[in-house]
């Protein structure tokens, strides 16, 4: 069997001789992947954990397993690890690793060193974010928005997780910046944008938004900081500062990550829906500028989360108006999808399942957050379980179960090996049906007037929480269940083979399963459109030797 | 990761046409691209800042001004005139380096070194002089609800005043830092005329650095320059409308 | 409780539900829209039913791109502009003369509004803490959480303007009531508004919206809606509560100045303060503590807090706390008693009953002394441990 880049690898400094350092020090970008991955996954069940525990805290009124401020630091624990540590690196830190440089052809990024440093500086920026359990008052009581003044008198470690939060901003802006670059030089002759994979598309609108607004909440979380050392007084209303402009600034980024979240995501579906009818996708070139705009007009409507903040009626009434135009976009992709289906041929594999799963729970998510981008609405919904249940049916609903779609779709890539299938729906099922159980009850509550981030509650809103906790119980089977056929079929599972899905793009065209280390033999000149299927069959076939087109 | 001369690939077309492919190797282009965009992510967060001083100046402005007044105007001009200078030197150098005469850019670099110093000598003695009128970081004339508390708009002006000169004074000693590296890989031979993308993007990093500068001394030097005798037009009434919560 | 929810007594709460409920069946046409096709399609095409050659690669098509643009287009504009008159009808305050005008300031964790000076130039001001429900080890709920008799009170039909604050070294809280569908927050160093004029007599609750701590799930008020004519017999008194089931005062003003989020009134639970369900303390002790506040027990919370009330208030909760409230013995007690009696229960005029104390109480007393409202008690600073923890153990089993 010819080598794979798990057999071998460049490193950072010097030539290890060990597997452990060829794998501490790797620069290739799949390797990299992996370990985000890994790293990721490991975090993930911290706030999995954190997760439950506040399920079963609600699970009745009155104190169950903790008390007020230990739930306090349970959501912000959730919170950052989810948000910070998990979902905003997540897909591009994973797959933009891995596929997207084997999807334009280039033999690894456009840094390698810088992309080997900034995996070791998320690592760093864990660390200090995990580091706050241990030290000082414990861990942070604010939220993942640490809002000032709270965040500046609470005597808990805040400076520690907004330190973190920093470090993980500036690998966040160094990963967008590689892509940046990558994408724009190292792109395979012949392929201009318009004949990128929409994953590409969606990873490039990801990284401006990396770049961009990255560095206005670094700086905010630097006065922040400064703030509780120094006391310079900048969000202090006892010294002059504006606590509200604390609130502009966070969502100023806040706002564009949450695209910055979805928008690889959607990527991953544009992959998987053409792929599984077996047809050219619908509508191409509105799929990929849609992810452009939904990135631009992202900047324009942080506002929306600052409905009852004080801020003025005019701002008001302008950052809903422009909330909407979000949403146009996006429905635009989702028609799209749908009209893939049509008169392709549709094979139900657990990926496909998956991505059509999302279309239903996204679409809950996001036609909620429609609700709550009407101003009127809002006054009444802010800040209750409607929010919370909204950007969980998008987050999760959207973000990470496109995420695991991905996992399903690109496991033969990275492993050469093929998932049980039947285990990987039983999966899904579950998955599928606990986030309804889980998250659509609290719809109900938060109109009812349930706020969040409450840790005690009236008695009438038991019931939900109780499907709630039930629905969170499902979820997690599924989790284990998912998790276990990833770990098991990794060295047990079928061999796949290159193109075990027959698809198109150039992640199936490599000269072995898993990839050798430099990728592509030769870098293919491309000179046809990312999904071209004739009569179901992909159109373009190369010779993996000289990478020349035989078709 | 080997520094071997670096031969690009060939891709072919159907046809047979062939295409050079850009690898991620020797790429001057991506080098320049990537730092243009990292002094943009720069520039955004001063930008930030901006945003934040103006804010709280149409907030304050009368109290900003005051704030203003008591900078020392001479140390900070002079300030301004060496990190012009020393921007000279680096594009200079830059400019010796790419012609091949690489005794001159090392020259140049020195020069720039010992200006990026004299720099931070400079602004030390600034900060020593207020941190013995008083006014410094978490003494009590920038705390409220003392007996030498400022007014609010001088608290928060010298807040920022701080913040941003010392994030500058930090990105200058980067600086200092990345060109004795720089002046390291010159002589290993490392940066040469024909290779010489780690030089210009440095020189890229201080122009950026002197360039703030040129931002942050008229907003926190000048705009009190006039307090005490001719008094500026009030900014404040543009934009305010007077609803300082300040005094 | 949360009560009065489907009152929905306000012009705001109708406009605003009128909003959702057209954004909801708006959704729901979208969803459907979306969903049914999805489904459809991928039964129809299902690989099972499929031959390769039928498949077609169709990209295109103009008419249909431009409905599924335009349309869901043209539903978002119908939301923007629920969402937006809704807004206008909240945020359009009504002219002050034609309004009552309270002042609201949030602070942790309660509530407290101020009126309006009356004809005779009396200033009311209400509310206060919530009293969190008191639980036995088991979680069984051993004393109702309740808002108690305080309340914002107002008259029916008429325009209420809320000009909110809090302390300026406090934090963000947001005055929420589900019942009004209204909501704002409450900024330190900043006054932010709401209006409301409701329909109905009844009570809605408030609840704070915006995370503010330990006990922002406790942070409750309550809004009282009274007929006009009791609303203004109330005014223009000097009566802290209206008549009628709103006025046991003692109860009410103790539970105004927060005094319930602290202490146990009715039972020997120690919440944050010890319970202040005892006699031994007088009226003037009291007074003291409430006015310059205390700090020697050695409670985790550390001082009680001094001004909690001032003036009548303050005479009233003293008389209120000073009246109202109220085994084989080791060896190691001997040394206790002669000041403390025999049952540790105190002696009048010169030390406080120890009944109710705790280990930390006990511990910090035994170690420091106590000095203060009742003569000095000496320290014990050699007491071990043990001795602490045993002495504590006889006193709980009374
Ligand atoms: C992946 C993350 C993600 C995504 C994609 C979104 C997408 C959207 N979000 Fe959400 N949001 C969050 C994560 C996300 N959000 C988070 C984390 C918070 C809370 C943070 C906190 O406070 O802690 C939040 C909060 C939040 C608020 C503030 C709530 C409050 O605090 O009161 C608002 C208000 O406008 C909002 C609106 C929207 C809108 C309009 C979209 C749109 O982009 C949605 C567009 C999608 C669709 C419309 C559905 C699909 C399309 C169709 C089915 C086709 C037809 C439909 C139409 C054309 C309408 N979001
Ligand atoms: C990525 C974002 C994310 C995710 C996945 C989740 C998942 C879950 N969350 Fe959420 N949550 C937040 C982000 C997220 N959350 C945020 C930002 C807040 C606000 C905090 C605040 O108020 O400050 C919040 C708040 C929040 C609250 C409200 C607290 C309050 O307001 O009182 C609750 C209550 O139960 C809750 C529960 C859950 C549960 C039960 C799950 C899960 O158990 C559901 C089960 C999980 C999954 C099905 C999948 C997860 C899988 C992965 C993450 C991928 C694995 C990774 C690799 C393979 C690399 N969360
Ligand atoms: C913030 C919480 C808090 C509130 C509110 C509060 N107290 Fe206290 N109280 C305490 C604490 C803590 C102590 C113990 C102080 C010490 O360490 O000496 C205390 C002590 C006391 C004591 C002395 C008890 C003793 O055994 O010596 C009295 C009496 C008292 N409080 C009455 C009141 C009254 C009346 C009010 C309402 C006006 C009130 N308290 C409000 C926290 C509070
Ligand atoms: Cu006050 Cu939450
Ligand atoms: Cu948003």
């Amino acid at each position: 069997m010819s080598k794979s880049y798990f057999d071998e690898t460049h490193c950072a400094i010097g030539h290890p001789k060990t597997k452990v350092m060829q794998w501490l020090l790797t620069v290739d970008h799949k390797r990299i992947g992996i370990m985000y991955a890994a790293v990721m996954f490991t975090f993930f069940f911290v706030a999995i954990f954190t997760a439950m525990a506040m399920r079963i805290e609600l699970f009745a009124p009155g104190a169950q397993i903790m008390d007020g401020d230990t739930f306090n630091q349970a959501f912000t624990l959730h919170g950052v690890i989810m948000v910070f540590l998990f979902i905003i690196p997540g897909i591009p830190a994973v797959f933009g690793n891995i596929i997207m440089p084997l999807m334009i052809g280039a033999k690894d990024v456009s840094f390698p060193r810088l992309n080997w440093f900034t995996f070791w500086l998320y690592i760093v920026g864990c660390l200090i974010a995990l580091s706050s359990l241990w030290t000082g008052n414990g861990f942070a009581d604010t939220g993942w928005t640490f809002y000032a003044p709270y965040s500046l008198n609470t005597d808990t470690n805040v400076i520690t997780t907004l330190v973190a939060a920093f470090v993980l901003g500036m690998a966040s802006i160094l990963t967008g910046l590689n892509f940046l670059v990558t994408i724009h030089r190292l792109r395979a002759p012949g392929m201009d944008f318009f004949k990128m994979p929409l994953f590409v598309w969606g990873i490039y609108a990801t990284a401006w938004i990396q770049l961009l607004a990255t560095p206005v909440v670094g700086i905010t979380l630097i006065l922040a900081i400064l703030e509780k050392y120094f006391g310079i007084g900048i969000f202090d209303p006892a010294k002059g500062g504006d606590p509200v402009l604390f609130e502009h600034l966070f969502w100023i980024y806040s706002h564009p990550a949450v695209y910055l979240m979805i928008l690889p995501a959607f990527g991953i579906m544009s992959e998987i829906i053409p792929t599984f009818s077996r047809r050219e996708i619908f509508g191409y070139r509105t799929i990929a500028l849609s992810s452009a705009s939904i990135a631009g007009i992202g900047y324009l409507v942080w506002g929306h989360h600052l409905f009852t903040s004080g801020m003025s009626d005019i701002a008001k009434t302008i950052f809903s108006f422009l909330t909407f135009f979000v949403a146009i976009p996006t429905g635009i992709k989702f028609y799209d999808w749908i009209a893939t289906m049509y008169k392709g041929k549709v094979i139900l594999s657990s990926s496909m399942l998956w991505a059509l799963g999302t279309i239903v729970t996204f679409a809950i998510g996001g036609l909620t957050g429609v609700t709550i981008a009407m101003v009127g609405s809002d006054i009444h919904l802010q800040d209750t379980y409607y929010s919370v249940a909204h950007f969980h049916y998008a987050i999760l609903g959207g973000v990470v179960f496109l995420f695991f779609a991905g996992m399903h779709y690109w496991y033969p890539v990275v492993t050469g090996r093929l998932l049980n299938e039947t285990r990987a729906k039983v999966a899904f099922w579950l998955n599928f049906v606990g986030i309804n159980l889980l998250w659509f009850p609290m719809f109900i509550a938060g109109y009812y007037g349930m706020p969040r981030r409450y840790f005690d509650y009236l008695p009438e809103f038991e019931i939900y929480h109780q499907i709630s906790g039930v629905g969170a119980a499902v979820i997690l089977a599924g989790l284990v269940l998912m998790f276990y056929n990833f770990l098991s079929c990794w060295k047990k599972g079928e061999l796949s083979g290159t193109n075990p899905w027959n698809a198109t793009t150039l992640e199936w065209h490599l000269p072995s399963s898993p990839p050798p280390l430099e990728n592509h033999t030769k870098v293919p000149y491309v000179d046809f459109n990312p999904y071209e299927y004739h009569h179901g069959e992909p159109v373009v076939k190369f010779d993996y030797e000289t990478m020349k087109r035989i078709d | 990761m080997s520094d071997h001369a670096y031969v690009p690939e060939i891709a072919t077309t159907r046809d047979g046409v062939e295409h050079e492919v850009q690898g991620w190797q020797g790429d001057f282009y991506g080098g320049k691209l990537g730092f243009w965009l990292f002094m943009l992510t720069e520039v955004l967060m001063f930008g930030a800042m901006f945003m934040v001083l103006t804010y709280y100046f149409t907030l304050h402005s009368q109290d900003f001004l005051d704030a203003s007044a008591s900078l020392n105007r001479v140390l900070g001009g002079f300030n301004t005139v060496v990190l012009l200078v020393s921007a000279l030197t680096m594009g200079l150098g830059l400019l010796k380096m790419r012609s091949g005469d690489i005794k001159g850019a090392k020259l140049m670099i020195w020069a720039t070194i010992i200006l990026a110093f004299v720099f931070l000598g400079v602004k030390a003695i600034e900060w020593t002089a207020e941190y013995q009128h008083g006014v410094f970081l978490g003494l009590d004339a920038l705390q409220s609800g003392n007996d030498h508390s400022k007014p609010f708009g001088q608290i928060l002006f010298f807040g920022m005043y701080f913040t941003m000169t010392g994030l500058h004074g930090f990105h200058i000693i980067i600086g200092i830092g990345l060109m004795v590296w720089l002046l390291k890989r010159i002589n290993a031979n490392k940066v040469t005329p024909e290779h010489h993308i780690l030089h210009w993007n440095i020189a890229l990093y201080w122009d950026l650095v002197h360039l703030i500068w040129v931002f942050v001394f008229p907003y926190f030097y000048m705009i009190g320059a006039d307090v005490g005798g001719y008094h500026m037009p009030d900014f404040g009434s543009i934009f305010a409308g007077g609803h300082s919560n300040g005094h | 409780m949360l009560e009065g929810f489907n009152t929905s007594g306000t012009v705001i709460a109708e406009h605003i539900n009128e909003a959702l409920v057209i954004n909801l069946w708006i959704s729901v046409v979208l969803f459907a829209s979306v969903v049914l096709p999805m489904v459809y399609l991928a039964w129809k095409y299902h690989e099972s039913n499929v031959k390769n050659e039928d498949i077609e690669n169709i990209t295109h098509n103009t008419a249909l791109e431009i409905v599924w643009t335009v349309v869901p287009t043209i539903t978002l504009f119908v939301c923007f502009w629920y969402g937006y008159t809704s807004m206008v009808t909240a945020r359009t305050m009504p002219a002050a003369n034609e309004s009552i005008t309270v002042q609201v300031e949030g602070s942790k964790w309660k509530w407290r509004y101020e009126y309006a000076a009356n004809p005779s130039g009396f200033v009311h001001k209400l509310g206060g803490a919530f009293t969190k429900p008191v639980r036995d080890e088991n979680g069984k709920i051993v004393q109702e959480g309740t808002m108690g008799l305080s309340a914002l009170y107002v008259p029916v039909n008429t325009n209420i303007i809320l000009n909110m604050t809090a302390p300026i070294d406090d934090v963000i809280h947001a005055f929420f009531v589900p019942a009004f569908r209204m909501k704002e927050d409450v900024v330190p160093g900043r006054i932010t508004k709401q209006w409301f004029n409701a329909e109905k007599v009844g009570e809605y609750d408030v609840e704070c919206a915006e995370y503010c701590g330990t006990d922002h799930s406790y942070m409750y008020s309550r809004i009282v809606v009274l007929p006009k004519d009791e609303y203004y017999a109330w005014f223009n008194s000097s009566d802290d509560t209206p008549k009628g089931d709103y006025g046991k005062s003692g109860d009410a003003v103790l539970q105004q100045h927060g005094c319930k989020s602290c202490h146990a009134i009715t039972t020997d639970k120690q919440l944050v303060g010890p319970t202040l369900k005892t006699r031994r303390l007088t009226k003037e002790q009291v007074l003291d503590v409430i006015n310059n506040g205390q700090d020697q027990l050695g409670y985790a919370m550390g001082a009680m807090p001094a001004g909690m009330a001032s003036g009548t208030d303050a005479e009233e909760i003293a008389a209120y706390v000073a009246g109202g409230m109220k085994g084989d013995q080791p060896a190691s007690f001997a040394a206790c008693s002669s000041c403390h009696g025999e049952d540790g229960k105190g002696q009048y005029g010169t030390s406080p009953s120890l009944v109710s104390y705790d280990v930390d109480l006990l511990r910090n007393v035994l170690k420091h002394g106590k000095k203060g409202m009742m003569g000095t008690m000496p320290a014990f600073p050699y007491v071990s441990e043990a001795e602490i923890q045993e002495v504590a153990k006889y006193l709980e089993a009374k």
